[in-house]
């Protein structure tokens, strides 16, 4: 009994640094298995959410040139979207508030307020939180694609997974040949490329075509742009593909986000736990 | 007491020059690659004197502040224990025994600018190497973390050189 106390008080600084390596680890080891982990402190808490506002605050008047740029650029893209809409429905018979049609999707828009792109799992803090109506699993694009999904919710803030981040998956599709695939972010990626797996070999994928959500997760609505290919290769032994893709949104520069809600999700949701 | 007060100051500011001006600096193609860490250097310069379990303490709550704005519960916490634990074990085999005063803080004036830029860039390498390793938990990629290390090392030595600079005591 002795020795054993004599071996506690020699080895005591040892054994402290033990003890918080192994309570580190499993802070961390928690924190990563549990991909949604609102319950824990995080930015999404009021006051870690209002320095990091403050400084958004702050710092958004440098970028107002390539905010408007972005956001006009996007006025722009919607614009021929909707002139060119009206024309189609003129020739045909189809009332736009007609109650056959409901509206599936909902926008909210939100600004950046933190971002981090330098770190293997890199969180995104938007100034959105319970209060405007935003909960967990929303899906999340920017001015030019997708940005990622909520995964954590205070009550005036909200954290979002983005593709850059190791634990970020999604069943997107190839545009063209509209097969399936699974975007990841493995460890040879940076911050401006992603990897898509699953795509079959005997598709054809060139480079510069566009890789786009397949609405398969119930999350993003069918065809929002993720980035486009650059760079394709046969994995030996297997029948899939291996493609690199540019991921559209810059996360060094990323100001504006729109929150998506699916009006539909809990029906989507009940037919997923009838599988 | 004032000491301890001025080093609370100091990891204050590095803690808002590290979130708020080096962790979102674009600096193009090379973001991916340099990602210094510089909060270390409280925790590097505190006098050997200092209980190591006090200091580990310390590091425990420094890290845990820094972990809060980054969303990384544990990660940085880690590694600055991990640089508080290996600290006065690692200056007692570089230097001799007289080599320091163990009641005097360490900085470049106290033990010699050579002397101060090796043992902060071992301390540093060690610093970095550490949170890439969690950060990855993976093997397959070491040599890659081993020279992104180095790098950030490199460039987080030269910051201090800067703090020193700034905070030095003009005659």
């Amino acid at each position: 009994m002795r020795n054993i106390i004599r071996l506690i008080q020699s080895n005591s600084n040892l054994l402290l640094f033990l003890l918080i390596q192994v309570i580190c680890f499993a802070l961390l080891f928690n924190w990563r298995n549990t991909l949604h982990h609102s319950r824990y402190l995080s930015s999404t808490n009021q006051v870690f959410g209002n320095i990091l506002s403050i400084n958004a605050s702050i710092t958004s008047y440098f970028n107002l040139t390539k905010i408007n740029q972005g956001l006009s650029l996007e006025n722009e893209l919607l614009n021929s979207k909707l002139y060119n809409q009206e024309i189609l429905v003129s020739s045909d018979f189809v009332f736009l508030n007609d109650s056959v049609y409901k509206n599936q999707y909902g926008f909210l828009y939100s600004d950046v307020i933190s971002s981090q792109y330098k770190n293997r799992e890199n969180i995104l803090i938007l100034n959105k939180g319970l209060k405007n109506g935003v909960r967990l699993d929303m899906g999340v694009i920017g001015d030019v694609g997708l940005i990622g999904v909520v995964v954590g919710v205070g009550n005036y803030y909200c954290s979002v997974l983005p593709i850059i981040n190791n634990k970020f998956e999604l069943a997107v599709r190839h545009k063209k040949t509209k097969s399936f695939g699974v975007i990841k972010w493995l460890s040879d990626d940076n911050w401006q490329t992603a990897t898509v797996e699953d795509i079959p070999s005997y598709m054809k994928v060139s480079l510069g075509d566009v890789i786009e959500t397949s609405g398969a997760t119930g999350i993003f609505p069918k065809g929002i742009l993720v980035g486009t290919v650059i760079k394709v290769e046969e994995i030996e032994g297997t029948q899939f593909l291996n493609v690199k893709i540019a991921i559209s949104e810059d996360y060094a520069s990323i100001y504006n986000s729109y929150i998506i809600q699916n009006k539909l999700r809990g029906q989507f949701k009940l037919l997923k736990q009838g599988e | 007491m004032i000491g301890f007060l001025q080093k609370g100051l100091l990891f204050f500011v590095l803690l808002v020059v590290q979130v708020f001006f080096i962790d979102q600096l674009d600096i193009g193609q090379a973001n991916f690659f340099i990602a210094p860490l510089i909060y270390g250097l409280v925790i590097i310069s505190l006098p050997p004197s200092l209980e190591i379990w006090l200091l580990m303490v310390l590091a425990l709550i420094m890290g845990l502040s820094i972990d809060l704005f980054r969303n990384t519960i544990g990660l940085n916490m880690s590694s600055l224990v991990m640089v508080a634990f290996l600290k006065n074990p690692l200056l007692n085999t570089i230097f001799s025994k007289d080599g320091y005063d163990p009641l005097k803080e360490l900085n470049f004036t106290t033990i010699g600018w050579s002397n101060f830029l090796f043992f902060s860039l071992v301390m540093l390498f060690i610093h970095h190497f550490w949170f890439y390793i969690i950060e990855d938990f993976h093997f397959n990629r070491l040599h890659v973390l081993l020279l992104k290390a180095l790098i950030n090392a490199l460039i987080s030595v030269g910051f201090f050189i800067l703090v020193h600079l700034i905070t030095i005591k003009r005659k």
